[in-house]
């Protein structure tokens, strides 16, 4: 495990062609990373998120993707993702839809070293379009359907903290992170804050990765920005209200690129651009 | 929804021959007020499914209440074996399936999961595969690899101690929750006693540690010191001097009828006193 910059990390991990899951199930979502991917202009990536949502639209409109792997894709409580609907459409981005539980369960694979994974869940419109292969079960005789490994090059996760051994700590909803950093054949890791493991034990964050497993961990103060880190900043419902307009208008799209994410040398600039209190209201309304 | 239950009427839902599951690890944790309860008045011809197990295992062989034990472990850890269980397996009295922990937890997540089985690369090159004859080798469809298939493991009842429950049947579980999720998700009905019976405002302050859902429990009883003489972490420790007593008469049959006697009933304050009543265990176990 190394401390790194997201820089450094994304320039050592990250290499064109990749397959990432960048994990977080509405909260803990990597912006920070997923930025510094943009900005060091990566190439041909297949991206995988259960949820999709405004990083998947920054990273799409930075050309770094070839393929969405997906089970979800919107912008919560506002609408769609202009720039992913436009992509689609445009034949420039290839897709592959799955359910929530799918992915789950491929992931579930993908970290067992397993080739298939059974699930029971009923056949759908998404099953039509995508036959799923059956495995004949040695006790009954049910054919169970199976979905594939999923195997990440690398798993992004941003999560609460870590103490000083790099061991991943987070609070709030799991939904997908625990599956996708155990599927990730590489985790690079951004943390709100490092912790000494004493005083982590006093509050009520939860391992979730052992040191062991992760590659990398830097120390990004809002590195989940806009999306939220439960107890510790709300969501910017703002900037995702804001995207829908933005996001249907490429030269708008091009210059916020410019200037959030192109222009800035790091996440520091990036947070002091934000309209002046509107992060301490995060907090505020985080109960901080 | 008040799912609140004496211990006489818990006895009293579990027919003959049901399959139960039992939660807690070894010296940690064990439901052994139902256990005791079972013990005394329970219907018997029970299947047992556990991931660890020690005292439940051992003190329902020797009251003959089991016809079959599926099991990762059973024994005392550091206190030694487990005599009704040796004896029995020694006899062939009792049919027996040895598993592992890991697939114990794959066959019970197989039935949340609601799948015959799950594939696992667990057991290959390994005697489990030769003494189970519960697993089945099999060729992956897609690529030939061999695999080991683990059936789904169904319990009729799961029975599992908790820290604190409350009325609708929400569990904290303080510490380690070994496999009583699992346990309480496949079984078709979950019993929890618990240490203490809490407000449902209270018990949610515990946060992550309701590790027990209400929508996985049937029934719940409270029982204080109702896992003695294994251990409730962080409450109080194992109470290794009962468990010496406890092997002692474990391995003779004419002082196992007066242990019996004195110590095994489905009134748990009748076992507090006789094991000394509740302040002399605070004073010698409480953490």
């Amino acid at each position: 495990m190394q401390w790194l910059s997201a820089a450094e990390a994304v320039s050592e991990y990250v290499k064109d062609g990749q397959t990432l899951y960048l994990a977080g199930f509405t909260h803990l979502i990597p912006f920070a990373l997923g930025h510094e991917i943009i900005r060091q202009r990566r190439r041909h990536l297949t991206l995988c998120r259960a949820t999709p949502d405004l990083l998947y639209e920054h990273m799409i409109a930075g050309q770094v993707a070839d393929q969405v792997v997906f089970s979800y894709a919107g912008n919560p409580g506002v609408g769609l993702l202009p720039v992913f609907r436009r992509a689609v459409e445009q034949g420039t981005i290839g897709i592959q839809e799955w359910t929530h539980f799918e992915m789950v369960a491929r992931l579930a694979a993908g970290a067992a070293g397993l080739p298939f994974w059974p699930l029971n869940t009923l056949d759908n419109e998404l099953t039509e379009r995508r036959p799923r292969p059956r495995v004949q079960s040695p006790f009954t005789d049910d054919q169970v359907a199976v979905v594939p490994p999923l195997v990440p090059d690398v798993t992004l996760v941003h999560t609460h903290a870590a103490d000083d051994a790099g061991n991943l700590y987070v609070d709030g909803l799991l939904g997908d992170i625990r599956e996708a950093v155990l599927a990730g054949r590489q985790v690079v890791a951004s943390v709100e804050q490092r912790l000494p493991a004493a005083q982590i034990r006093a509050t009520r964050l939860t391992l979730l990765l052992p040191a062991f497993r992760v590659a990398s961990v830097s120390v990004e103060p809002w590195g989940a920005h806009p999306s939220y880190v439960f107890g510790q900043y709300d969501r910017d419902t703002a900037f995702y209200r804001d995207w829908d307009e933005r996001g249907r208008d490429e030269s708008a799209v091009e210059s916020w690129l410019d200037e959030f994410v192109y222009g800035l040398a790091s996440r520091a600039d990036y947070l002091q651009r934000q309209p002046p209190g509107r992060l301490s209201a995060l907090r505020e309304a985080a109960g901080q | 929804m008040n799912k609140l239950m004496r211990i006489d009427e818990v006895v009293g839902a579990i027919p003959a021959g049901a399959t139960i599951a039992v939660g807690g690890s070894s010296l940690s944790r064990k439901p052994m007020s139902l256990v005791r309860a079972l013990a005394a008045r329970g219907r018997g011809d029970f299947r047992l499914i556990v991931d660890v197990g020690g005292p439940e295992v051992d003190m329902l062989l020797g009251t003959e209440k089991v016809r079959e034990v599926i099991y990762a472990f059973v024994g005392f850890e550091i206190m030694g074996l487990s005599p009704h269980f040796r004896r029995a397996r020694e006899s062939g009295s009792v049919a027996f399936q040895e598993w592992t922990e890991f697939t114990v937890m794959a066959g019970l997540d197989a039935t949340v999961k609601r799948v015959p089985f799950l594939p696992t690369h667990v057991g290959l090159g390994t005697d489990v595969l030769a003494v189970n004859g519960a697993f089945r080798r099999f060729a992956d469809p897609f690529g030939g690899e061999t695999l080991v298939a683990v059936p789904a493991l169904a319990p009729d009842f799961a029975l599992i101690h908790v820290n604190l429950a409350d009325p609708q049947g929400n569990g904290v579980i303080l510490g380690d929750g070994h496999v009583d999720v699992l346990c309480a998700k496949a079984a078709k009905r979950t019993i929890l006693s618990a240490e203490r019976v809490v407000s449902a405002e209270e018990l949610q302050r515990y946060g992550r540690d309701v590790q027990i859902h209400r929508i996985h429990v049937d029934g719940v009883v409270e029982a204080q010191w109702g896992a003695h003489f294994t251990g409730c972490a962080p409450y109080y420790r194992a109470d290794l001097r009962h468990v010496q007593d406890y092997l002692a008469a474990a391995r003779d049959p004419s002082s196992w009828a007066e242990y019996v006697d004195r110590f095994i009933g489905d009134r748990h304050q009748d076992y507090i006193a006789a094991v000394g009543g509740a302040e002399a265990l605070i004073g010698r176990l409480e953490v």
